[in-house]
């Protein structure tokens, strides 16, 4: 019996696969293939494709240069994803306190950003920054400060564009975490004498913990690439993966170290992803079994 | 991770976009029709408006334009040399070279064209590819409300009171680099011996405001009030000018760094009857002219062509151009410059 449904629902899968081969062919025309092809790229010893060998990632690893970026780069990833993360509670819990018609308006306002494009909200940042921008002109006519600071081009600036701009990715699963929450062990941990602080700390953040890992690994995989924002916000002078790979393929036109960085970029980014993922999940049955 | 997907979506889009327009170009290939890049900005709103109706006029042919940089025009061919996707593509100096070794264009057939006798000699090419279509300028850019006296030569913008106001650029564009270059011969060095441009641009960082990931961001920190002096291309500043920034060219009295752009022809174009008809109508004395009239202000190559407006305040006529500014010999440095790139990156930082 057992094995027969197995077997229906395993001839089942394969038909409801069909479907979805379209999309399959294309994933792998369009990820695997340019995928194999930068990896083969990367393998060639100078810019003019003649012999084959590792050099790339040996000139990769010999200088400190490129670790420094490298290491920037995920920096700025967890500083904007740890960022927006401290910024989606509250506004979650704004949300999940509201009423019907508030609750609209913030949804609103949380995807209104995602219907613009990025360009245009990291220029609206360029005006808000700048030496002649909304922060400056307000705190030199306040008198608060005498002299125009550099908000724009510098790492806390773009640290804070990022968080911005990402923030959607952030607050809607958290929002969806928090509205799942057993209102019951709210009411249940309050009758029994627990503070605010004490029923976030204890019930709502580790409840919301799936909801936030999942936000917290968009924003940091959407920040570390978000080679229009980085560049426009943080200039030439903060040099990071996407513009330097861009540098190595365009400007140097040395295609196998821009391959090589590409690769390297990428497993280091998928390497913290699924190692975030993986603690997560073990922490996540602790929270089922609770 | 959202943001990631949108942009390939959009580029899936705009590359079936493009497929789509290609295609279609490829089936309308008997009626005539090529594809040309411009750079982004100014120059495609030139090169559409003025270009594009001569084109047509002359050949009877349509030509669609692509606005690429520089560098992504020679990936793109390489990736498809059989079919390139253009037909006629623009390069300055420095990556013109990298085309001709990759060995992506055709040579240009002087003997049937009919603008090339207006050309001077700087402006063909001596090994017979197609001529310098248009020049930009290299002088300093400044802002004329705070730096009542105009600068005179590269030397101010190491001047102490510009603290904290000057701009620069990295090397990865002809803008860095010719600027570069300069500073290493005004400095003892030489067009190969870049070392004391390095430590030049070194004194220079307490007075660096900002450092621009491209010329185009350069010139849009004079609007944004982030600088007041900068070195930039005089098309640049010409434009800004007219759209009431507050921004002024000066040449410096070493003379302006010329940088040469031409319009190349793509190796197994669609049509290469068309392709040439398209550089002789860029070349001929009516479309420069076009070109050169406000608010395009573009420099022209054929001698023909006479300066006016903005642009006889930095040059007299095209033969004054070639003679009373500097010009580059890229041949000798392109070897060089992706080691100075990545050297720039690395070590200039403020």
């Amino acid at each position: 019996m057992a094995v027969q449904r197995a077997d229906s629902r395993a001839s089942v899968d394969t038909r409801e696969l069909l479907p979805a081969l379209p999309l399959a062919v294309l994933f792998l025309l369009s990820f695997l293939v340019p995928l194999l092809m930068l990896i083969f790229v990367s393998l060639f010893r100078t810019p003019q494709f003649d012999e084959m060998g590792a050099d790339q990632y040996v000139r990769f690893l010999s200088d400190g240069f490129n670790l420094q970026v490298l290491l920037d780069t995920l920096a700025l990833g967890v500083e904007v994803a740890t960022l927006t993360l401290v910024l989606a509670y509250p506004l979650g819990l704004v949300y999940v306190a509201a009423g019907p018609l508030a609750r609209t308006l913030i949804t609103f306002l949380i995807l209104l950003p995602l219907l613009t494009s990025t360009v245009v909200r990291t220029f609206a940042w360029i005006v808000i920054l700048g030496r002649e921008g909304i922060v400056n002109s307000a705190m030199l006519g306040l008198g608060l400060w005498h002299e125009p600071a550099r908000l724009l081009y510098s790492w806390g600036g773009l640290v804070i564009a990022l968080a911005q701009i990402q923030l959607p990715l952030m607050a809607l699963p958290v929002i969806n975490s928090l509205l799942r929450i057993n209102e019951d062990l709210l009411k249940a941990a309050k009758g029994l004498g627990a503070g605010r602080l004490r029923v976030f700390l204890t019930l709502i953040l580790p409840l919301t913990m799936p909801g936030a890992i999942a936000g917290w690994l968009l924003v940091f995989a959407a920040a570390v690439t978000a080679f229009i924002t980085q560049t426009l916000v943080g200039g030439g002078r903060i040099i990071l993966m996407p513009l330097y790979i861009y540098q190595q393929a365009m400007g140097v036109q040395d295609w196998p170290f821009s391959a090589a960085l590409s690769l390297i970029f990428t497993v280091a980014v998928v390497g913290i992803v699924t190692l975030v993922g993986t603690l997560s999940r073990r922490f996540m049955r602790g929270v089922d079994a609770a | 991770m959202l943001q990631l997907t949108r942009r390939a979506l959009f580029g899936c889009g705009s590359t079936l976009f493009a497929a789509g327009i290609l295609g279609r170009s490829r089936l309308a290939h008997a009626a005539g029709s090529i594809v040309a890049t411009t750079y982004p900005g100014s120059f495609d709103e030139a090169f559409k408006s003025v270009v594009g109706p001569a084109f047509a006029k002359n050949s009877g042919g349509s030509v669609t334009f692509s606005p690429l940089l520089n560098v992504d025009q020679i990936g793109k061919i390489q990736a498809s040399r059989n079919a390139p996707p253009f037909d006629i593509v623009l390069f300055d100096e420095g990556p013109l070279i990298a085309a001709i070794e990759a060995g992506i264009l055709d040579k240009f057939p002087a003997d049937k064209s009919k603008s090339f006798s207006d050309i001077p000699e700087a402006f063909r090419h001596p090994a017979g590819y197609a001529p310098v279509i248009t020049v930009q300028l290299i002088g300093i850019a400044y802002n004329p409300k705070k730096i009542t006296t105009p600068p005179t030569s590269w030397e101010d913008l190491w001047k102490p009171e510009y603290k904290g106001r000057v701009g620069i650029t990295g090397m990865a564009s002809s803008l860095g680099t010719a600027f570069m270059v300069e500073i290493a011969k005004m400095n003892g060095g030489s067009d190969t011996n870049i070392e004391p441009a390095f430590d030049a641009i070194k004194r220079l960082l307490p007075n660096v405001g900002a450092i621009a990931a491209s010329p185009g961001a350069l010139a849009a920190l004079f609007q944004q009030g982030e600088i007041d002096i900068a070195f930039n291309y005089w098309n640049n500043v010409a434009l800004l000018a007219a759209k009431g920034v507050d921004v002024a060219f000066a040449k410096p009295k070493s003379g302006a760094v010329v940088v040469r752009t031409s319009a190349q022809i793509v190796q197994n174009n669609q049509d290469p009857k068309l392709a040439l008809e398209y550089l002789d109508t860029v070349m001929s004395p009516a479309v420069q002219m076009g070109l050169e009239a406000a608010p395009w202000v573009m420099m022209p190559t054929n001698k023909k062509v006479q300066l006016t407006g903005a642009n006889l305040a930095v040059a007299r006529s095209v033969d004054d151009l070639v003679s009373n500014n500097t010009l580059l010999d890229w041949t000798r440095f392109q070897p060089l410059r992706g080691g100075w790139i990545t050297r720039f990156s690395k070590e200039v930082k403020i």
